[in-house]
């Protein structure tokens, strides 16, 4: 009686267990094999989920590109600190959400400044300039593709990491690291100094080419109207055959380890009818669609871009050439279509409504339009949903010149430039920065500038003495993050070891 | 409607108490007559009978006897959280045999109803009986008609439909959502084999996100499916299942958790399991479902990711319900109380860079008609793909039923650190409201549920907890709830039930 109180299964079930424990030890062993430090596999994991959709993208629209691109964007940030940065912002967001150890929170937070219109991902090669339908040259953010409701810190801190990167980036003397030091200080005293500038009723901060600006920014203006008077977006980009503009089909920068640089080809028929599509669609999300005449859009002829940007490297990106004003040659207008994807998810960021926009295009253009000076930068800004994909629309000139490291770096070297020059950059991109956040609408629907301002309220020294500990943690983690991506593409191969989930029945 | 008389069954020497009951059975309200004797068999009967549709009272549970608290110990368990192995299937046909004490016997007399209250019900189930048994008997061959004579079939549906209004620091908003709907169908042949489905709706674009399907529709996708294989033993049976499953923890402790519409358990809502995953597991129970242990091995990315790395979860729960050692199961006001203890460990790794996900948790919970209580901790190492973080959580809980029965109150309260490291890394919440049972107390004892929230959320966090570390204030909520819990079950089941 007792016997038949426990459990003794029969034979053929004695062995099937056996067979299933046996199965389970076996394949739990899995768990622990060879693990890398908590830390590196943290950054291989949101790399993949950052890139997830490129890698793992049908061969739509051409066979094998997007994972083939993906895997050189992966590349190119293992190359270069300052190209890692700029692929890697999902990566500062995820620490400054989830506190890890090293980051500092932050004193300056509060309920009313939380939702601020952000730009995410300012930069000091996000920095770029503009030909104002006014005629000035402006100097303004030029990338919004992260751009959402999220606390101004988080572009503030973004934007003193940036110009850290840089500043290591460019090969800073020993003598002059008391310099990179500064560049926390300069800009957050800069912001904070700015918003209550505008907070006490001053003007908003527009930098016009007076010659009163920093000397990396004249540069960036002088070559704009140089390059951009010549029209020579057209002369790289197209061709004139016979009596006909064409787009150019080829390299126009050679390719650099492995990486395209600037290169064109052709598109096929479906990405043709995608594109006249977006022509078609586009004007009627301008600003001022009436400034232009009937006709002004006519397809002429579009190619396929590749090479631009870190984090977009891998997504689409045409240029269209259309007719413009007249059917002469010489004014005819190259617009830039630019596949546009989701931001960085933040867990458990709440917002609502949560969804305030239509779509990514939708948000992009909108913040553009409501972060920069004004809707004068670029009077060809617009945008297209073709679902499942949106596109923003802007125009492709060479009047809009972004800021480069390399060339400061080149600069430098040639002792033509200092740190000094890199730091009175850095002020004048924490006075913009403020002049975005303090105009543009919260996600209530007033001006950001208010809430910003009370919370930074007399405390100047404290703002710039937590930014700067905020750098001298998260700046030499961030280069040490760059050393573990190189270590892991020599680990787990050019796609991180992602594998394509395989064909199911 | 209670009477005094011997019981109908042949010889059963029981005397006594005879009381109709309504019970659930197939999807509408089955009537039982149910005797009461100090000796007799342990056999349950089943005997179809007749009812008078005349009768002016037919729902005994109306006026309550003496014998009401007897009667609840007839019906499955668990029955507001849904597993297969608690919630219906053959897995409660075995638990309303073990819940039949063996110191009386009790003959049940059971019939349909004949009211018009089930039409709808019907309507659901016979149309998946037209489709399917047409198809069967177009061909059937004698050995293809004792096939399906052992079949069963059990569709089900849970639905969270609500309205809430949350006032932020500087935001408020309001809506109405369904936040949880699913529909299962479950078949088995002769309690032994058998095949288990979920679906479940969501939304098609994550919080934030702007890719959705036209727009941020509504989408289905699969929450489980599951095939399992059952060996009946003397003390209990064995179980195993090979598919998309339920997290074995969840499993284990959701039977004895009875406010999900309110709020998942945190072991779910707080990312510390998921719902269900790709995998096999093996379920023991025995000693009338007083033991249980199961084994899961799964790939551990959870329900929206297909396998990233080589390592597997595997995860050991058990579960203990002491109080079906004893030989008279205590009562609280008359009701079978239900202690149960839950324990679990997970050696787990999530994503392509296998970072540790593992897991220890622990749960006390108890269990009756009028009062839930329970309180569980789940200790996290590595969470949120971070392999080096560690989280934990704890939440109680308990629900009262007012002496009306349908109405009732309820509170909860959820701590959750997301960074053990780090002081001030908390956030918590309280849940405090009253419920009500539309239904009528004789459903609300089987697995169907009508039953209406109205609570008020509080959350808050501390300085340091993400997701906005520094920014404490943006998480301080009031919420203010509606909500609307609705289960229902529809059954059909050709074979009497195995009884152990």
């Amino acid at each position: 009686m007792m016997y038949s109180c426990f459990f003794y299964p029969p034979a053929f079930l004695r062995r099937r267990l056996c067979c299933l424990l046996l199965f389970a030890s076996i394949t739990s062993t899995g768990c622990s094999g060879s693990t890398p430090s908590p830390r590196e596999a943290y950054i291989r994991q949101l790399l993949i989920e950052d890139n997830w959709m490129l890698l793992r993208r049908p061969s739509e629209p051409i066979e094998g590109q997007h994972r083939k691109l993906t895997e050189e964007k992966l590349r190119l940030m293992a190359q270069d600190l300052y190209a890692y940065f700029r692929g890697s912002v999902i990566i500062y967001l995820r620490d400054q959400t989830m506190l890890s150890g090293d980051t500092t929170p932050t004193a300056f937070g509060s309920a009313e400044s939380g939702y601020i219109s952000a730009v995410i991902d300012p930069h000091p090669e996000n920095i770029g300039t503009y030909y104002a339908t006014d005629g000035t040259l402006r100097i303004d953010f030029n990338d919004f593709d992260a751009s959402m409701y999220a606390p101004f810190l988080f572009d503030v801190r973004r934007l003193i990491l940036g110009y850290w990167i840089a500043a290591q980036s460019i090969g800073i003397t020993e003598r002059e690291k008391a310099a990179q030091d500064q560049i926390a200080s300069s800009i957050a005293g800069a912001y904070f100094d700015e918003i209550m500038r505008l907070k006490a009723g001053g003007p908003p901060y527009k930098p016009r080419r007076d010659g009163t600006q920093s000397t990396v920014v004249e540069d960036l203006w002088n070559r704009a109207k140089r390059d951009g008077d010549a029209n020579e977006d057209l002369l790289e980009y197209t061709r004139i055959e016979g009596n006909q503009r064409v787009m150019f089909h080829g390299t126009v920068e050679a390719d650099s380890n492995g990486i395209i640089q600037d290169r064109t080809g052709p598109i096929d028929a479906e990405e043709q009818r995608l594109l006249r599509e977006v022509l078609r669609t586009y004007p009627l999300t301008l600003s001022e669609p009436k400034r232009f005449s009937e006709g002004f859009f006519t397809w002429k002829a579009a190619s396929q871009r590749f090479g631009a940007g870190v984090s977009s490297y891998p997504r689409l990106r045409y240029y269209i050439l259309v007719e413009g004003p007249s059917k002469a040659l010489e004014d005819d207008i190259l617009l830039e279509v630019k596949e546009i994807a989701e931001p960085p998810a933040l867990p458990g960021f709440v917002l609502f409504p949560k969804q305030t926009f239509r779509d990514n295009a939708e948000r992009v253009v909108w913040m553009q339009k409501h972060l920069q000076e004004d809707t004068q930068n670029d009077p060809y800004l617009g945008f297209v949903a073709l679902s499942p994909m949106v596109f923003r629309i802007r125009q492709r000139t060479k009047y809009q010149k972004n800021f480069s490291v390399a060339r400061f770096r080149e600069k430098y070297s040639e002792k033509k430039w200092s740190t000094e020059d890199l730091l009175a950059f850095s002020i004048e991109a924490g006075r913009l920065l403020a002049r975005s956040h303090a105009l543009a609408p919260t996600l209530q629907g007033e001006k950001g500038l208010s809430s910003i301002a009370s919370t930074l309220e007399n405390k100047r020294d404290a703002f710039v003495q937590e930014q700067r500990a905020f750098i001298n943690a998260y700046g030499p983690r961030t280069y040490n993050d760059f050393l573990s991506l190189r270590n892991m593409l020599d680990t787990y191969g050019p796609s991180l070891g992602y594998r394509a989930a395989p064909w199911r029945f | 409607m209670a009477f005094v008389g011997r019981c109908p069954k042949p010889r059963c020497q029981g005397r006594g108490s005879l009381d109709p009951v309504i019970l659930k059975h197939i999807g509408y309200p089955l009537r039982a007559t149910e005797c009461f004797s100090s000796s007799g068999t342990n056999r349950v009967a089943l005997t179809p009978s007749r009812f008078d549709p005349h009768d002016p009272h037919p729902v005994a549970a109306r006026h309550p006897s003496p014998c009401d608290a007897r009667k609840t110990s007839l019906l499955p368990r668990g029955a507001e959280e849904q597993s297969s192995l608690s919630e219906g299937q053959s897995g409660d046909h075995a638990a309303l045999g073990y819940r039949i004490t063996r110191t009386r016997s009790v003959c049940l007399q059971v019939t349909s109803i004949n009211n018009r209250t089930d039409h709808g019900m019907r309507i659901v189930l016979f149309s998946v009986l037209f489709v399917f048994f047409p198809c069967m008997a177009w061909s059937a061959s004698p050995v293809e008609e004792a096939f399906f004579k052992k079949l069963h079939l059990r569709l089900m549906s849970r639905t969270f439909p609500s309205f809430h209004a949350t006032w932020l620091p500087n935001q408020d908003f309001n809506e109405f959502e369904v936040h949880e709907s699913v529909l299962g169908l479950d078949a088995g042949w002769s309690h032994f084999l058998g095949v288990s489905l979920r679906v479940e709706i969501l939304r098609s674009a994550q919080p934030q996100s702007l890719f959705g399907i036209d727009g941020d529709s509504y989408i289905m996708r699969l929450q489980r499916a599951w095939g399992y294989g059952r060996y009946f033993l003397w003390i209990g049976w064995i179980e195993g299942r090979f598919g998309l499953i339920p997290d074995p923890w969840l499993d284990a402790v959701r039977p004895h958790y009875r406010m999900r519409g309110l709020r998942a358990l945190l072991s779910e809502s707080g990312d510390f399991f998921e719902q269900s995953d790709l995998g096999a597991s093996v379920h023991f129970r025995a000693w009338k479902g007083a033991l249980s242990v199961a084994f899961a091995l799964t790939n551990g990315e959870g329900l929206n990711r297909a396998e990233q790395n080589t390592g597997k979860n595997s995860t050991v729960v058990l579960s203990l319900l002491p109080l079906r050692f004893l030989k008279h199961q205590p009562r609280l006001w008359g009701e079978t109380v239900e202690v149960g203890l839950h324990a679990t460990y997970r050696d787990g790794s999530i994503g392509i860079s296998s970072a540790s996900n593992h897991r220890i948790a622990a749960a006390l919970t108890l269990t009756s008609r009028f009062v839930d209580i329970g309180i569980e901790y789940i200790y996290a190492m590595g969470w949120a793909q971070i392999a080096d973080r560690n989280a934990d959580g704890i939440s109680a809980w308990l629900r009262a039923a007012f002496a009306t029965r349908w109405i009732g109150a309820f509170c909860r309260y959820d701590r959750q650190n997301t960074n053990t490291a780090l002081p001030d890394a908390t956030r918590q919440r309280i849940s405090v409201g009253l419920y009500s049972d539309l239904l009528d107390a004789h459903l609300l004892e089987g697995t169907q549920r009508f039953r209406l929230y109205l609570a008020y959320q509080y959350e808050t966090q501390d300085k340091n907890t993400m997701p906005l570390p520094g920014i404490p204030l943006l998480a301080q909520a009031h919420r203010v709830m509606v909500l609307l819990s609705i289960y229902l079950d529809a059954r059909f089941q050709q074979q009497p039930l195995p009884h152990s």
